[in-house]
């Protein structure tokens, strides 16, 4: 049924990583069918009410607000802002990285020394908090700036690549048949570097999603009364001592999160890439 | 030696320009007025044209863009970081004021993930089985653990349910130098965990990797104990990638920081950084961030010289 090596990638943890990955997936999509309440309908008579209430299976925040349900919508925001950050930082690093690598010269010397190195000068928080100072918090804000910030991983690694691939035989039986410079770059080359920068787009989600709930967390991702995982946190650190479920079943979603597509990062590296070093 | 530690220097000098050219180009290249962009509140409401002015004036917006930018370069090289716009203290100074206290947790977390990384790993590598795959799980989920989480979770555990540790604050060196250090612990611990994983997780698999070269099996079948080949040769062969790791892991340490100061209310730079974005107080954010940017890169060209040390083939 599976191709041999993708059944040996998957063990049973992996498999368990990929139902939960599919099972945010549907929930993102059809959040509104699956949230048992309104995430954002309060009700003080009913604050903080602890999980497995009746109606309430992961309880209530102080404001009465189903946990649940915020929950769910908070995932949309959290995979809407982590899948377009995690995208846009694909587009730009495979480009910039292919350009570096392919063209080499002044060329490589802008992309790769200038441009990725600069940018990995930052750590990736801090440089987003200056993005959020300059446009103000929001979804658009988190999406361009993240983008930008996790592009270089990927330009660093299609750059690699492309080096190798780019002195080959087959590149260079493309080149005698006369095909032009784009047509080597997109269909010769970048089909043969595409399997670690597959690999890459999974972790970097999980990356994505640490720092979008570290940003909304401070209060500086997503402007509330959106539901979103970090500020859920932030909000039930309050009542930490009382009810830690309000901080607790939002920091074990977000923990999950991140484990899943570390783990689906993982299978999909020993699916595809089994040469390269298992080490991160 | 010598030669190489000015290279390195020297690079980072250029990359220390290029930051700083990044940081001038981000206010200028958001597309509106930057004056105006910042005194937007995301409601909509203009501010008033003199507000305007004003920020224009202490940004120097007015001035032709080449003169605003050697302001801007020649006020950073001699530590003129401008003034706060709603505080009007000095970005430099309020820095000064609170980033030892970053420095001393970030060094902490430093050391505490260094000295439990290393060993760990290494443990890990040579004992195989059971320990070996405990350790892989254990650091997979540690580098997953968001700080802020994992942070509140120890102040549920240590602070609130077995009243050990205090749950945050600051108390300073001088006055109450046992609370100083108490108040330390869980912020450093929180923010060593992701660290500590990445270490033991690179030493393991460097560890592992020497262990199956060829000169382990010669200096083995020389009469060599396998406690004198790993303690003489292997561990020191395997540090080079580690130290790389911690080198880049000490940025992102910096990085973290911000968000483990404030789930400990602990007055470093975040506190400082936090407030400043929220209000868009534009000199502070940016004194910060070229704080943090020139200290990471500082301690890149340090690691970059502990690493020529360890391996005199990249002194070239």
């Amino acid at each position: 049924m599976l191709p041999e090596r993708l059944r040996a990638a998957m063990t049973p943890l992996r498999w368990v990583a990929f139902g939960y990955v599919v099972a945010v997936l549907v929930v993102v999509v059809a959040a509104p069918v699956f949230a048992p309440h309104d995430p954002l309908q309060q009700d003080v008579s009913l604050r903080l009410l602890p999980p497995g209430t009746e109606g309430y299976l992961l309880g209530t925040d102080e404001l009465g607000r189903d946990i649940l349900s915020r929950l769910m919508y908070g995932a949309r925001v959290e995979l809407l802002i982590a899948l377009g950050a995690t995208l846009l930082a694909m587009v730009l690093g495979t480009l910039v990285g292919l350009a570096g690598g392919y063209f080499g010269g002044l060329v490589e010397v802008l992309t790769m020394r200038v441009g990725v190195d600069v940018l990995l000068a930052f750590p990736p928080i801090i440089l987003a908090l200056l993005a959020v100072t300059l446009r103000g918090p929001g979804a658009g804000t988190l999406i361009i700036a993240m983008g930008v910030l996790f592009a270089p991983t990927f330009a660093r690694i299609t750059y690699g690549q492309t080096i190798s691939v780019k002195r080959l035989e087959y590149v260079e039986a493309a080149t005698a048949f006369g095909a032009p410079t784009t047509t080597r770059m997109f269909q010769v080359v970048l089909p043969n570097v595409s399997a670690p920068i597959i690999v890459q787009f999974s972790l970097t989600i999980a990356n994505a999603v640490l720092l979008e709930s570290g940003l909304s967390y401070l209060g500086l991702g997503v402007v509330p009364p959106t539901p979103s995982w970090g500020s859920m946190v932030a909000q039930g650190q309050r009542y930490l001592a009382t009810e830690p479920h309000a901080l607790l079943v939002p920091g074990a979603v977000i923990v999950l999160t991140i484990l899943a597509f570390g783990l689906l990062g993982d299978a999909l590296r020993q699916w595809l890439d089994p040469k390269s070093r298992s080490a991160r | 030696m010598l030669g190489y530690i000015l290279r390195r220097v020297a690079v980072g000098i250029g990359l220390v320009y290029l930051v700083l050219t990044l940081i001038f180009l981000a206010l200028h290249l958001v597309p509106g007025d930057p004056a105006l962009l910042l005194l937007s509140q995301g409601d909509g409401a203009s501010a008033t044209p003199e507000a305007v002015e004003r920020v224009r004036e202490q940004l120097g917006l007015n001035q032709p863009l080449l003169v605003q930018y050697w302001d801007f370069l020649s006020g950073v090289v001699t530590g003129d970081l401008g003034q706060s716009f709603r505080t009007s203290q000095d970005v430099a100074a309020a820095i000064g004021e609170r980033l030892p206290r970053t420095l001393e947790l970030v060094g902490l977390a430093t050391l505490i993930a260094v000295v439990l990384g290393i060993p760990w790993g290494a443990w890990a590598a040579r004992r195989g089985g059971l320990v070996d795959s405990t350790t892989t799980t254990l650091t997979s989920i540690g580098v997953a653990l968001p700080v802020f989480v994992f942070g509140s979770v120890l102040i549920l555990f240590f602070s609130l349910k077995l009243a050990w540790l205090p749950a945050g604050g600051f108390a300073s060196m001088g006055e109450d130098p046992g609370r100083h250090l108490q108040l330390l612990v869980l912020p450093a611990i929180a923010l060593a965990v992701g660290f500590t994983s990445v270490i033991a997780r690179m030493t393991r698999s460097a560890v592992q990797e020497m262990l199956h070269a060829d000169w382990v099996r010669t200096a083995r079948s020389l009469g060599l104990s396998r406690r004198r080949v790993f303690r003489r040769y292997v561990l020191r062969n395997s540090l080079n990638p580690v130290v790389t790791v911690i080198g880049l892991g000490v940025g992102t340490l910096l990085g973290s920081t911000v968000l483990v100061e404030r789930v400990f209310n602990y007055p470093g730079l975040s506190s400082l950084l936090v407030d400043a974005v929220t209000a868009r107080d534009y000199p502070v954010v940016q004194g910060v961030v070229i704080t943090i940017a020139v200290l990471f890169i500082a301690i890149n060209i340090v690691v970059d010289v502990i690493y020529g040390v360890l391996d005199p083939r990249v002194r070239r």
